[in-house]
């Protein structure tokens, strides 16, 4: 079993993935971080991640914000395995309680990025079906939508409004309470 | 962790080159993008519709969805997205548990001066297509998103029966079955329901889809070489997709009441229950089973509320009962079976009390006042006669009038559901 500490990890090179950035750019991860990506875990379970995993969609500077991700939560992940079995309830809990607010604040400024990058992480934990990293950039787009008026989202995001005024009127005709 | 090697032979499974090659042109950024990052923002459009769709779904669920419907308006294919039924099915299980069905509002069975039904909304936001109204229009039942209108003549013969869709508006004609209307004394009562109810249908989507309508009539009649009336009671359902009314199931009360009336059933499950009133003090719960049309004697045991009107309802999936009693007092009962397997009724707390609720109230209580329950919510709507028609929150205890205007009978029909506008009645999404 991989060990969960920071930093590379040498010791556990039996179980070390090569992953290979679009720009040619090698990141050496522990299984343990790669697996949060069920892309990249059937393609180990396929055996075929010999010679590093080529991911000619994602840029250097995406993957190695997207592995910071993994590696913070698959840590998270092997804390909590590890903790229940060594720790009183009480403790447990706490010590529970505290890696899910250290999560909470990693994720939070994690997501401190501009909108291109965030994008960017979107196609990618899509690409690399990394659920919690999709749903986390999902939401704070959700978020920044949330209370807005339409032109307000238009602006922010830079999207062309293609509604023929007839149809814009109909919405707004049996949805009036909206915008008030 | 050890590599599996199962699959080491294989060398690099095709369908991951696949995903890889189909995935490519969304993700490669223009080299000069690259080189270049710009602060200028990148419109959402370039990411693939089905993440912003993605992106949609995370947006909060709210009363009414007003988050919703200003999206909608930013563009087409948010607009097409929003309005497509897979999105609102999406959602729903995404947000399920903090997103319950609503009391939207109400079908009034027929509005005074005998206009016909009319649908009153509880809320701002849900505006749905007009009823059919005309003279002799009454409805008759609501449920699943379908209004069950029953058509009479000027002259008071029957005509039919239409269901009308409360979302799109859609009508389709039925005949009565083949016992209606019933020559001798008789009660009856109607039911209308989606068909895929039973195969767990969650009504989201299914208002264009098959139905069923179930009649019950009670009527009391001398069967050829019986030597005493009797009372029966006969369920028959007709299937849109039949396109036709089944056979009778029939119940048979060997004690002759004058005068017993079936009452509105409510869907619990598979199965229809609803109360037979023999006489004052004989009340019988029925069951129907929708899946073997089995008609039968849920419980007969209700002396207990003699001096009380009773309304059956949901509680936790389980067959309840409201007790309103003289003193207009709500009261709630559930139900559980005994180690002789025999029905037993137990009492929860006051519900509430309307005298200390509604000031004016003062006894005045009315013989016509009922109660209405909203099926898959805990809310039910009372019918005061003299005061007008409230909601009560059965968890929170808490009433809130929904109308002081007497402009509709005693006959209303509370109308649930999750609501998502359908934006432009989903038009935009076929294009």
């Amino acid at each position: 079993m991989a060990s969960a500490g920071s930093g590379d990890e040498k010791a556990a090179a039996a179980a070390m993935i090569t992953l290979i950035s679009s720009d040619n750019e090698k990141f050496e991860v522990t299984e343990a971080t790669a697996t949060l990506s069920q892309t990249i875990r059937h393609m180990i379970e396929d055996g075929c991640t010999d010679g590093g995993v080529p991911l000619p969609n994602v840029t250097s500077k995406i993957l190695a914000r997207v592995i910071e991700y993994c590696k913070k939560h698959a840590t998270a992940a092997a804390g909590e395995e590890g903790s229940s079995s060594s720790f009183s309830d009480a403790a447990f809990l706490e010590v529970d309680r505290a890696f899910l607010e250290e999560l909470e604040e990693f994720d939070d400024a994690f997501l401190e990025v501009d909108r291109a990058t965030l994008f960017d992480l979107i196609l990618a934990a899509n690409y690399l079906d990394i659920k919690g990293l999709l749903n986390l950039t999902c939401q704070k787009v959700a978020d920044s939508v949330k209370g807005k008026t339409p032109e307000q989202i238009r602006e922010m995001y830079n999207i062309v409004n293609d509604l023929t005024p007839e149809e814009e009127a109909e919405i707004r005709r049996e949805t009036q309470w909206a915008f008030e | 962790m050890e590599v599996n090697p199962k699959s080491m032979r294989n060398g690099i499974d095709s369908s991951i080159i696949l995903l890889l090659d189909r995935s490519i042109p969304v993700f490669s950024l223009p080299n000069n993008a690259m080189e270049q990052p710009t602060t200028r923002s990148r419109a959402l459009p370039s990411l693939m519709e089905e993440l912003v769709e993605e992106i949609l779904l995370h947006l909060p669920p709210e009363e009414p969805p007003a988050h919703l419907v200003r999206a909608a308006m930013v563009c087409k294919a948010w607009c097409r997205i929003l309005s497509d039924a897979g999105f609102r099915r999406r959602y729903y299980r995404f947000h399920r548990g903090r997103a319950t069905p609503t009391l939207l509002g109400y079908v009034c069975g027929v509005s005074t001066g005998g206009a016909g039904p009319q649908f009153v909304p509880t809320t701002s936001y849900f505006l749905p297509p007009p009823l059919p109204t005309r003279y002799g229009y009454s409805a008759m039942d609501c449920r699943h998103g379908r209004v069950l209108i029953r058509v009479t003549s000027k002259d008071g013969s029957p005509e039919g029966l239409i269901v009308c869709s409360l979302v799109t508006g859609n009508r389709q004609h039925l005949s009565f079955p083949p016992n209606y209307p019933c020559q001798d004394f008789c009660s009856f009562t109607w039911t209308v329901l989606c068909a895929r109810h039973r195969h767990g249908c969650d009504h989201l989507d299914c208002h264009g889809g098959p139905f069923l309508v179930v009649y019950v009539q009670t009527d009391d009649t001398v069967t050829a070489g019986a030597e005493h009336r009797t009372m029966h009671t006969r369920v028959s359902v007709y299937s849109s997709e039949a396109g036709a009314w089944s056979a009778q199931t029939c119940y048979t009360n060997q004690n002759y009441y004058h005068g017993g009336y079936c009452r509105k059933p409510i869907l619990i499950g598979d199965a229809l229950y609803f109360i037979l009133s023999c006489d004052r003090e004989v009340k019988i719960i029925l069951k129907y089973d929708l899946c073997d049309h089995g008609l039968s004697v849920m419980d007969d045991a209700l002396q207990v509320f003699v001096n009380s009107k009773i309304f059956l309802i949901d509680i936790d999936g389980g067959l309840g009962i409201l007790e309103f009693d003289y003193y207009s007092r709500i009261y709630m009962w559930s139900r559980h079976v005994d180690a002789n397997g025999v029905g037993v009724w137990a009492r929860h707390n006051n519900v509430v009390d309307l005298e200390t609720s509604i000031p004016r109230i003062d006894g005045a209580r009315s013989s016509l006042d009922t109660i209405h329950f909203a099926e898959g919510t805990d809310t039910i709507l009372l019918y005061l006669h003299s005061f007008g028609i409230f909601a009560l929150d059965l968890n929170s205890r808490q009433l809130r009038t929904v109308n002081f205007n007497k402009t509709c009978d005693d006959n209303i029909l509370p109308y649930v559901s999750f609501y998502i506008p359908d934006l432009a009645k989903g038009k935009l999404s076929s294009r």
